[in-house]
């Protein structure tokens, strides 16, 4: 018999191997390293498409499945993509694994299907000048980044589902809208019980060919629980941990949805119960929850406060954290820190961290972000409930549309009009005349996000709809109304800046260098700028542009800019909503865009040359301090925090050695801690060791099992592409 | 006239100078010349100019700015002769790549206090503070006392860093504000000890002994340089002085690394590559073992 132990580690290798064809079929992934695994050989195809997130990658998909359309541009709308989405679970080839204790992976990403990401009878031409000139990465075409509630799906099961979808369907039958709704939702719902179904037949028949006993017993076993579950809801944890998987397996095979919650509160009934019966060993959860974690890497947050400000962190809080830790692949577990809330979780949280080096868990604080919503005029009840959910950000389990992560304004982008416009009109400029600039230019890139956020929200149900996402969650079922159009109760959009520490560090070094050292002349920045700081003198300037102290230094200029910056465009995001009366909430972040953002971008006054990457999320720009003291980072970046209950995160790397230290392990938790308590809402850890991360970035194949952080993902550093590599081992090795 | 002291870095989120969270100012000056130091930039007790030479782009503007032509194009970067140096540092102040830069920042205790005060909370909640470092930090006394003092009226707790080689009164003034000594020890004999450093251990030890009657706290730091104090002898001997020592509640053993050989930045001061390798890790653990054996109420440990 294998230990629950050895079967983890069989789980691990597995992923690995898994891992290893995924790089040779597909290449390099810039993206969450998610438990998809490929299509036998013989019925796939190499392509080049774009992913769920809106950024080009190369993907493998079934070369026999054909969409049907009535489009020649692809299929469209609430009908199509749940007709063509039931057509593609069914011929879905079943998985077979007989060590695993639950069942189930996918093989295929339903969007890498879709030609055409946005419906062409809804053009927005006249939005694109602007969006164009302002570089924004704007909300028309977004999907997901919004999260589910478990608690129906656990309670209903895909029957329950069907017959609620169903009753509803004969109430809602009006509008062609409803109609094709229900149409669309019931074709996904009849793909997962084909899915399901076929899986429990082929488990059963593998069940009798299989001799090792001990496998075809768990074959078996599954068998029997996956026919329930082609209609019944889960009655025990390994149900209930197999049917949160299915669900995650179809919403990301469908539009790349990660979103989990609060996994532990979802499992503790079923927890609770099977260990009170004596149906169920802490080891045994351990194993099911590893079964889980290994086939998808959704996002999920560990402890966290109940309605009235309760500490609800439970012992499947713990049992979580200790399979991704009995695992170690890449995983993505929130941990929330908050004053009230079990210290001992993050003490362990950190530990395991150091033990892993896997970057993994990442740490929530969740007092900032629950007093940072309540400003939106949200109860404590709805701001508590408000969960991380995805790379940076949050949701409402269920009830909160918001595109989170979605929608990106370059504020160096921003700035750089500024720049130029105060060039051409103005006679003189100063320092105030200038910053009068960058605010008119956020506030018209605001509006203009503004405006596709309103697009999107009208139109997106009629190119791409929330079918999966939309079955749990309370609202669209009632009303036959997509999420992505007025089914959920809130509608709460993200709107992150981007580019903070180079806006910062360029402001301070125009303020020193034109206006008080009066070095070069407004017009000579001008001139380096459009020339991509070309020639001897050019590369003097840029040396001067460069070395004025930086953002993240503490009480320099560029840290005073930072606030001034953040709280500039958190004005501009929150002062009004979208023409068609929707709230934005703002954030700073730029997830993996900070390649593609910087590549169309010209050189910047902080010394960055034309279509080098933009700086990390809230991040300082690498080279801050010459110590580049975390506490240093942690206080700027907790001044710099928009405050509406949205994310501005800490990208944190440490060297394994602190751990050595004594009590090392309490000092990181409490520099994490710190963080939080003095406003931070989100950090996101590595802990590397300089020279590993230089040797993996020249022999990335002898790293096979390096997992990073990379922005708010986590992935095999040697699945990365060279340029996000690059990333990765500039930020490490600038700052250990 | 107010007190200013010459300052070549404050390191936050220092977690290897004592316990907790804590900030390192690392003063400029040091009467030791160990063979094997990284820092030479960190000798003397004045400012003076340094020069990252990989991040020179030779565009010539230092050269402009000096009337006295101490600076010149070299073969191989910039030439310095100190002698013709009026030390005005306007060519660090032109170099637009801050390749040359100055070592040494003037600054009054109350400025360096405002830079400490940054992370005090995460001293007082990880039981930190701040330690005095260097070069060796009893040269600038005068500054290291009044700051120490004006931690302390914070509430913070302050610990020096020392090679232990100071006149005596000047030592014990120095370390009586401090919560905690980190005392490193580089040989047990004094004629060995000369040839490290270029002094001997006597007024060293007789500082430490000081520092016991004092009762001060003290971590003891042995530096281990293969080839040059990895001895059994010395060994022997230091873990007999200690024995005899209560207030050592601690003893740290220091692998020697060569990272830092790359980067000496003080102008004519080549640093001679004695060859010195990294002291393997069973070597260190055996150590380790061998004192915590003589010193069972001790911490030893390896780092």
């Amino acid at each position: 018999m294998m230990t629950y132990e050895e079967k983890i580690r069989y789980l691990y290798e597995e992923k690995m191997k898994h891992t290893r064809e995924k790089r040779r079929a597909i290449g390099y992934i810039d993206s969450d390293d998610s438990g998809m695994i490929l299509p036998p050989e013989g019925q796939r195809k190499r392509i080049e498409t774009i992913s769920s997130s809106g950024m080009p990658v190369t993907d493998v998909i079934f070369k026999d499945f054909i969409p049907t359309a009535k489009h020649e541009e692809g299929f469209f709308g609430l009908k199509e993509s749940g007709e063509n989405f039931r057509r593609l679970l069914e011929l879905h080839p079943v998985y077979i694994e007989p060590v695993c204790g639950l069942a189930g992976a996918y093989m295929t990403n339903f969007n890498s299907y879709r030609s055409c990401q946005w419906n062409p009878a809804y053009p927005y031409e006249e939005l694109k000048p602007l969006q164009e000139k302002y570089q924004l990465v704007h909300a028309i075409g977004a999907s997901q980044h919004f999260c589910q509630d478990f608690s129906i799906g656990l309670a209903l099961g895909f029957g329950g589902l069907k017959e609620k979808l169903c009753a509803y369907q004969k109430r809602n039958n009006r509008s062609k809208k409803q109609r094709e709704f229900y149409e669309g939702c019931l074709a996904v719902v009849q793909g997962m019980q084909s899915w399901i179904g076929r899986t429990a037949d082929a488990y059963e028949k593998q069940s009798v060919r299989e001799k090792n006993p001990e496998f075809s017993k768990n074959l078996e076993e599954l068998a029997v629980l996956n026919r329930k579950l082609v209609t019944e809801p889960p009655s025990t944890f390994r149900e209930a941990c197999q049917w949160i998987l299915w669900y995650q397996l179809g919403a990301r095979m469908y539009n790349g949805s990660g979103s989990l919650g609060r996994l532990d509160l979802y499992l503790w009934p079923f927890y609770e119960k099977d260990l009170g019966q004596g149906n169920l060993t802490k080891e045994e959860a351990l194993y099911y929850l590893a079964s889980m974690l290994v086939r998808d890497t959704g996002y999920i947050q560990i402890g966290g406060y109940d309605k009235e400000g309760k500490d609800n962190t439970n012992e499947l809080s713990y049992l979580i954290l200790e399979a991704a830790h009995l695992l170690k692949v890449p995983s993505n577990i929130g941990l929330a820190i908050g004053e009230g809330i079990d210290r001992g979780l993050l003490h362990r949280g950190v530990e395991i961290q150091f033990e892993d080096k896997c970057g993994n868990p990442r740490f929530v604080g969740v007092d900032a972000l629950i007093q940072g919503f309540l400003k939106n005029g949200y109860s404590y009840a709805e701001a508590s409930s408000r969960i991380n959910a995805g790379c940076h950000w949050m949701s409402i389990p269920g009830r909160e549309y918001s595109l989170q992560d979605c929608i990106k304004i370059n504020l160096a982008a921003v700035l750089d009009l500024a720049l130029h416009e105060a060039g051409r009109l103005e006679k003189t400029v100063s320092m105030e005349l200038l910053w009068r600039y960058f605010e008119k230019h956020v506030k018209i890139a605001v509006a203009e996000i503004g405006k596709s956020i309103d697009w999107q929200y009208e139109h997106m149900y009629e190119t791409f709809p929330e079918l999966f996402l939309d079955l749990l969650c309370h609202g669209p079922v009632e009303k036959g109304l997509d999420a992505s159009n007025g089914g959920v109760e809130f509608y709460n959009f993200g709107v992150d800046g981007s580019a903070l520490a180079v806006v910062a560090d360029s402001m301070a070094a125009i303020e020193e260098l034109v206006f008080q050292k009066k070095r070069y002349t407004f017009g000579q920045l001008l001139e380096f700028l459009d020339g991509n700081w070309e020639g001897t003198q050019g590369e003097i300037a840029r040396q001067y542009f460069s070395n004025c102290p930086k953002y993240g230094r503490g009480g320099s200029r560029a840290d005073a800019y930072a606030v001034e910056i953040s709280q500039c465009f958190t004005k501009a995001v929150t002062e009004r909503r979208t023409p068609g009366g929707h709230r934005m909430v703002p954030g700073l972040f730029s997830w993996a865009n900070t390649i593609p953002m910087g590549k169309i971008l010209g050189a910047s006054p902080n010394g960055r040359k034309a279509g080098e990457p933009i700086s990390h999320g809230a991040n300082p720009n690498p080279g801050f301090r010459e110590d580049g003291a975390a506490t240093a980072m942690s206080k700027a970046i907790a001044s710099v925090q928009p405050g509406y209950g949205n994310t501005a995160p800490m990208q944190l790397e440490l060297e394994p050695g602190i751990a050595r230290e004594e009590g090392g392990v309490e000092m990181v938790a409490e520099l994490l801690a710190d963080h939080c308590r003095k406003g931070g809402t989100l950090i996101n850890l590595n802990i590397l060791n300089a020279e590993k991360i230089l040797e993996a970035q020249e022999n990335p194949e002898n790293y096979p099992d390096l997992v990073v952080r990379v922005t708010g993902f986590s992935a095999y550093f040697a699945s990365l592409s060279p340029q996000f590599r690059q990333l990765v081992v500039d930020r490490v090795v600038k700052s250990l | 006239m107010a007190i200013t002291g010459i300052i070549t870095n404050i390191q936050r989120f220092s977690l290897h100078d004592g316990p907790g969270i804590r900030t390192t100012v690392f003063m400029k000056g040091c009467p030791l010349r160990c063979l094997w130091c990284h820092n030479p930039e960190t000798y003397d007790h004045r400012q003076e100019l340094c020069y990252r030479k990989e991040k020179c782009i030779g565009c010539g503007l230092c050269l402009l700015e000096c009337s006295r032509q101490a600076l010149r194009k070299g073969e191989d970067g910039l030439e310095y002769r100190e002698e013709d140096c009026s030390r005005c540092f306007q060519c660090a102040n032109q170099c637009p790549s801050h390749a040359l830069f100055v070592c040494g920042t003037k600054k009054t205790p109350e400025e360096t206090l405002r830079e400490l005060l940054e992370d005090r909370e995460l001293y007082e909640n990880s039981g930190g503070g701040v330690t005095f470092s260097g070069g060796e930090a009893t040269m600038q006394s005068a500054f290291v006392t009044e700051l120490a003092r004006c931690l302390k009226a914070e509430g913070i707790s302050s610990a020096l860093d020392t090679c232990g080689y100071c006149e005596p009164r000047r030592f014990c003034r120095t370390t009586e504000l401090m919560d905690l000594c980190l005392f490193d020890l580089k040989h047990s004999d004094s004629q060995k000890h000369k040839e490290l450093t270029g002094v001997g251990n006597r007024r060293i030890l007789s500082n430490l002994f000081s520092l016991e009657e004092m009762g001060k706290r003290i971590h003891i730091r042995i530096p281990v340089i293969p080839g040059m104090n990895d001895d059994r002898e010395n060994f022997k001997s230091l873990a007999g002085l200690l024995e005899g020592l209560h207030q050592v509640e601690e003893v740290v053993f220091l692998g020697y690394h060569g990272l830092g050989l790359s980067k000496v930045f003080r102008f004519n001061s080549r640093q001679k590559d004695w060859g010195i390798k990294t002291p393997d890790r069973a070597k260190l653990e055996n150590l380790r073992e061998y004192f915590q054996k003589k010193l069972p109420g001790k911490r030893v440990i390896v780092r």
